[in-house]
């Protein structure tokens, strides 16, 4: 837990064991909350909601791995919920869509 | 009549190696219990790490208005729980949901927590310090307010070889002194070794625990460490369904951690949210509503036999450790 892993870096939940594995908060028009305000902490280790999802990138060396937000923005149903703070079905949806978002790019 | 012919021997654990400038710690348990399920090598157990551990363990900096430490709710007296308080209270008496339970042979533990929310001692500590009805502090904070604090640094640099104080330092720091908290000098243990021996209520007690109570409270631990029902309704107004608010099973629905019954006597009021004030409450319990496998069936006369026999599961000298107490240099 030492490192980036420190539980001082804001990515472990303290009310329940495991680490925050993927964590997006911000504004969105869309989002129907005060402010379009929303946070997505995605996480949990335990059956039926485990949203640790291995990814497989063939690189070459020196490559940049990006990220395509787009993806996850469109798949949170905003008019149901914005905020995720917990293991759960919409978590572990949305880690799966994440899964399928990275690529790599030579440079 | 049980007989142990086994002899009790102390056994030293072999640690691996941590920073090699601070001296090893040897962990002293009874032979005949389990190994630990405590993972030494990766946070090997050493003098300066477990004395830091408690310097912290008494640190009420580590709350956000410097009032709570961890032994406000877990006093070394009373087995380190909270005594005669359902529910613990934290920072400016806020009550919590849950009564504190006792803590000792924590390094046995695969899960803590009534709800086993937490999987491993090293991050247990986080709950309550970020709990706003207990410490109310954020742990990056603590670690900034520790960093300008003396003895801190020089303390954290004697136990790990740095002087930079980090979250995973305190919380190791933390669970070192938590691990060294074992009660194994209760009558029963004396018993066992065949220093001691029962009364011939207690031996007749402890012959209607084995009947009706071991299979949960399973020997020597007095706690087979799994979770289960032990028949208790749900308290409406605390709407506490264990077990199930970590799994969101269906299943898990009033499941709670088997707590170890040493040093029982102390851990009162009884049960995750403290409804019962005796034991033999919790015994008339057990005989009329009873858990999922039945009723105990016991008579009056069997209840005080019982609880004698609980009650050579205190442990004076746990209590009184020199070594657990508030830090005096
Ligand atoms: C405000 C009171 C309070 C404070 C302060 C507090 N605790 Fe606790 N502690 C509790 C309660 C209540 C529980 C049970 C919580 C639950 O089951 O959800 C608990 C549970 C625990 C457990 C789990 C025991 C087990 O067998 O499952 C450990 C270990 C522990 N506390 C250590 C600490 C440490 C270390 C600190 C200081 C950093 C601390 N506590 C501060 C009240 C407190
Ligand atoms: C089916 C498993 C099971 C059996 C059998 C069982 N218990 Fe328990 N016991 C538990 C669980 C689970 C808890 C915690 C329940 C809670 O707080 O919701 C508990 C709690 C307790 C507590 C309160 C501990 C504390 O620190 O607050 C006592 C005392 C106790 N049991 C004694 C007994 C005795 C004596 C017997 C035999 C007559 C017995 N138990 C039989 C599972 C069991």
């Amino acid at each position: 837990m030492g490192g980036d892993l420190d539980p001082t870096r804001g990515m472990y939940w303290s009310w329940q064991s495991g680490y925050i594995n993927f964590k997006l908060e911000g504004y969105y028009t869309v989002c129907p909350s005060r402010d379009h305000f929303f946070q997505l902490h995605l996480g949990g280790y335990l059956a039926p909601f485990s949203s640790a999802q291995r990814i497989r990138l063939d690189a070459a060396e020196g490559s940049e791995i990006q990220l395509d937000l787009a993806p996850l923005l469109n798949g949170v149903r905003w008019e149901e919920k914005y905020s995720i703070m917990s293991p759960s079905a919409a978590a572990q949806r949305l880690s799966e869509i994440l899964s399928q978002s990275f690529s790599a790019h030579a440079q | 009549m049980l007989v142990y012919t086994t002899c009790l021997l102390v056994l030293g654990l072999v640690v691996g190696m941590g920073w090699p400038m601070a001296d090893p710690y040897l962990l002293q348990y009874p032979a005949i219990w389990p190994k630990p399920a405590y993972d030494f090598s990766r946070n090997p157990l050493t003098k300066q790490g477990v004395a830091l551990g408690r310097h912290l363990f008494y640190e009420p900096a580590l709350s956000r208005d410097g009032t709570i430490s961890c032994s406000s709710c877990h006093l070394s007296y009373t087995a380190f729980t909270h005594v005669d308080h359902a529910l613990s209270h934290g920072i400016n008496d806020r009550i919590g949901t849950r009564n504190s339970p006792t803590l000792m042979n924590l390094a046995w533990s695969r899960s803590f927590m009534w709800d086993g929310a937490v999987n491993h001692l090293d991050m247990q500590a986080l709950a309550p310090i970020a709990n706003p009805d207990e410490m109310g502090e954020d742990i990056s904070h603590v670690v900034g307010k520790l960093q300008d604090k003396a003895p801190y640094p020089g303390m954290f640099y004697a136990a790990f070889g740095d002087s930079i104080i980090t979250g995973e330092h305190l919380l190791k720091a933390l669970a070192q002194f938590e691990c060294t908290l074992i009660s194994a000098h209760a009558k029963y243990d004396q018993v066992q070794e065949g220093t001691a021996t029962y009364t011939a209520q207690e031996q007749n007690g402890y012959r209607l625990f084995q009947q009706n109570c071991a299979s949960c409270h399973a020997e020597p631990l007095f706690t087979s460490g799994e979770f289960a029902r032990n028949g208790l309704p749900l308290d409406t107004i605390l709407q506490d369904y264990g077990r199930m608010r970590i799994s969101q099973q269906q299943a898990d629905s009033m499941m709670f951690k088997i707590p170890t019954l040493r040093n029982i006597e102390f851990s009162h009021p009884y049960m995750h949210d403290g409804r019962f004030k005796t034991l033999r409450e919790v015994l008339n319990h057990y005989t009329s509503v009873g858990t999922p496998i039945g009723k105990a069936n016991l008579n009056a006369n069997e209840k005080t036999d019982l609880i004698a026999f609980l009650l050579t599961l205190s442990d004076h000298d746990f209590l009184f450790n020199p070594n657990y107490g508030y830090p005096r240099e």
